[in-house]
């Protein structure tokens, strides 16, 4: 490559440097999605994930379920959710925006906040907010798929629906998915509120899921969710444990 | 000292006076004004990107460079009005050179001095310039990758061109809608440096090389790069492609955030028509500031008789270039015009540049034509400038108590469905 001073300032650039210029900004440009993919994946998917049979833990509440991802410093992850609610209520920033300007860079301690005030309203937004979720999948009972797709007005042929056009892609359907990469799975109380066990378990196998962790949680903090769905919930909790062939939650 | 030079020192001390002028308005009471909703809104949203990896909750579906420059005027400044509104103010004071020297290409040094003057005094460009929202970054970025790629094409010189790439890559890490000029000016370049038989063939190969992958590659991995925060979360390409079709979704169906917005004037097509406005409110311990910016009718109404006028001087003078200016404003301004959905003032922002610098091009070559031309310049500026004070001052929020201008501001509800946004 000739030197800067081979040509005087102000001249047009050599043909040979010009072309050698194209070629080198076009490496350059292809270089930033290939690191942007692999900076990308590298924070997702912890070594082994998948191959082993998954943790099955039982969590007292919804706001559990949070605490317990972030504690294992789960970092982008595609959640499925098995039950009757979205528990995605955003606040759009409202309930940080005092505390977000005091400074720049207060966003750790901001999220311990965050994952302190999840609420069965929230917690999937939370787990989203704080990295946890890039995306999720709401596996729906039937009875509350049916009263959801009518209050959209939408009909069954729809599924799976994504829901709004948002920065959280969510998706709504009867049946898990079925992925190529391994999940975090939460199974609340309140699908047995709606469904029985055997229903989701079936679901769950053909779907053949990979799952990096099993959260089984009894939403003691939700209202609307029955004490006989909670001892169906710990029971499945139990039996999905043995037949993974993992340690008993 | 040259003629030539003489003149050059000149100009360049004028536009930077202009562009001290432009500073002092943007200035204008600004540190103790309180911030608006929208420029809390766009700091937490800085936060939420850079610590999170979050878009929003703030404007999700527009580009994130405002993000990474409010995070930093956050870092540098702390939250307060002048520190989150810090990229705005810098950008906005930085296009006044840029469109001098942008119309200065096409019609000289008058029609250069023009130009920064009509958006050093733009209502609409002071108030933009004063928000910590983005939309003053596309009249900067959007007329600079323009500038730079024609002095490309002058001299052809590598480095313009990159240079152009770059900008255009910040102009549509701020919103999509510099894709427009970018478009116009692809084709433009591409037609004037492949169409050139004074180069040799392997010298055109080349330089047709270099455009390519400046204008077209180096600004898509400029966009794509602005998003690295957000590929933390643990994301991939695709997870990326699908937020933006998200993003296009929503852009194509966008009706604004609150049941104000629906009430403001948001027809595109009568821009360069009839006055139009946009109102907003901030709210401090004495009460709200309105802020109204209210297009100043003697600069942008000319924009489309200047453009048709320009035009036919290209086919009159066989100059191609000058029908460029008029292809940028019909490029930008069109596509919202013709949208379906609303589209308000502020958006406006982006077809700016192109639209003074094309009334002050016309201008500065018909007074050029014009016995007492220079006389006549000269009291176009003056009129713009007198019109544009007290339009100024409503957009910088200081009319509230201007006898007169406080039934003007009355006139404009302020955005009451949008609840107070606390003080920091």
């Amino acid at each position: 490559m000739p030197g800067l001073a081979d040509h005087p300032a102000g001249a047009a650039t050599p043909p040979a440097r010009t072309a050698w210029l194209a070629a080198w900004l076009a490496a350059c440009c292809v270089a930033v999605p290939v690191a942007l993919q692999a900076g990308g994946l590298s924070l997702r998917e912890p070594a082994g994930v998948g191959r082993r049979a998954p943790t099955v833990v039982v969590a007292r509440t919804d706001a559990e379920v949070v605490a317990a991802w972030r504690a294992r410093g789960y970092v982008g992850w595609t959640v499925v959710h098995a039950g009757r609610f979205l528990h995605f209520v955003d606040d759009e920033g409202s309930r940080l925006t005092r505390r977000t300007l005091t400074e720049a860079g207060t966003g750790p301690a901001l999220d311990r906040l965050l994952e302190a005030a999840a609420t069965p309203a929230d917690y999937l937004w939370t787990a989203a907010s704080l990295r946890v979720a890039r995306r999720l999948f709401y596996v729906s009972p039937p009875g509350a798929l049916r009263g959801r797709l009518a209050a959209l007005g939408r009909a069954a042929e729809v599924l799976p629906l994504r829901i709004d056009a948002a920065a959280i892609p969510r998706t709504l359907d009867a049946l898990p998915p079925s992925l190529d990469e391994p999940v975090l799975l939460d199974v609340n109380a309140s699908w047995f509120d709606d469904a029985d066990a055997g229903a989701l378990r079936e679901a769950l196998r053909r779907a053949r899921l990979r799952c990096g962790l099993v959260i089984v949680s009894l939403a003691e903090d939700a209202a609307d969710v029955s004490p006989a769905a909670r001892s169906a919930a710990r029971a499945f909790a139990a039996s999905f444990a043995a037949e993974a062939g993992a340690p008993a939650p | 000292m040259t003629p030539a030079t003489e003149e050059a020192r000149r100009f360049a001390t004028r536009l930077a006076l202009l562009t001290a002028v432009a500073a002092g308005l943007r200035l204008l009471a600004l540190p103790g004004q309180p911030p608006l909703a929208d420029d809390l809104s766009a700091a937490v949203s800085a936060v939420n990107f850079l610590e999170r990896a979050q878009v929003g909750p703030t404007m999700w579906q527009h580009p994130r460079l405002r993000d990474l420059l409010v995070y930093v005027a956050l870092w540098a400044c702390g939250p307060s009005k002048l520190g989150l509104v810090l990229p705005s103010l810098l950008i906005g004071v930085a296009g006044v050179p840029v469109i001098g020297l942008l119309a200065r290409r096409f019609g000289g040094d008058r029609a250069g001095l023009l130009a920064a003057l009509l958006l050093a005094i733009d209502p609409l460009h002071v108030d933009y310039s004063r928000q910590a929202v983005q939309e003053v970054y596309t009249t900067l970025f959007g007329a600079a990758g323009v500038l730079t790629a024609l002095r490309f094409l002058d001299g052809r010189r590598a480095g313009w061109a990159v240079a152009s790439g770059l900008l255009f890559g910040l102009g549509l890490a701020t919103k999509w809608s510099v894709a427009l000029p970018l478009a116009v000016t692809v084709l433009w370049t591409l037609w004037r440096a492949g169409s050139d038989r004074s180069a040799a063939a392997p010298a055109r190969r080349a330089q047709l090389a270099l455009l390519a992958v400046s204008l077209l590659l180096l600004p898509a991995a400029v966009y794509l790069a602005t998003w690295a925060p957000w590929f933390r979360g643990g994301r991939s390409l695709v997870d990326w492609i699908d937020l933006q079709r998200a993003m296009a979704t929503e852009a194509a169906h966008h009706a604004g955030f609150n049941a104000a917005d629906s009430e403001q004037p948001h027809r595109a097509a009568r821009w360069f028509l009839w006055p139009t406005a946009y109102a907003d409110a901030a709210f401090g311990p004495a009460g709200p500031v309105p802020i109204v910016a209210i297009s100043n009718p003697l600069t942008w109404l000319p924009t489309l008789p200047a453009a048709a006028w320009l035009v036919r001087e290209a086919r009159r003078a066989g100059r191609p270039d000058l029908a460029l200016l008029p292809a940028l404003v019909a490029a930008t301004w069109l596509p919202f015009a013709l949208a379906s959905r609303p589209i308000w003032l502020h958006s406006a922002l982006a077809v700016l540049p192109f639209a003074l610098a094309a009334v002050a091009v016309a201008a500065a070559r018909l007074a050029a034509a014009a016995r007492d031309g220079s006389r006549r310049l000269l009291a176009y500026a003056l009129l713009a400038t007198l019109a544009a004070a007290p339009l100024v001052l409503l957009a910088a929020g200081l009319a509230r108590d201007v006898p007169g201008l406080d039934d003007v501001v009355r006139s404009y509800r302020p955005a009451s469905s949008e609840p107070a946004a606390p003080s920091p």
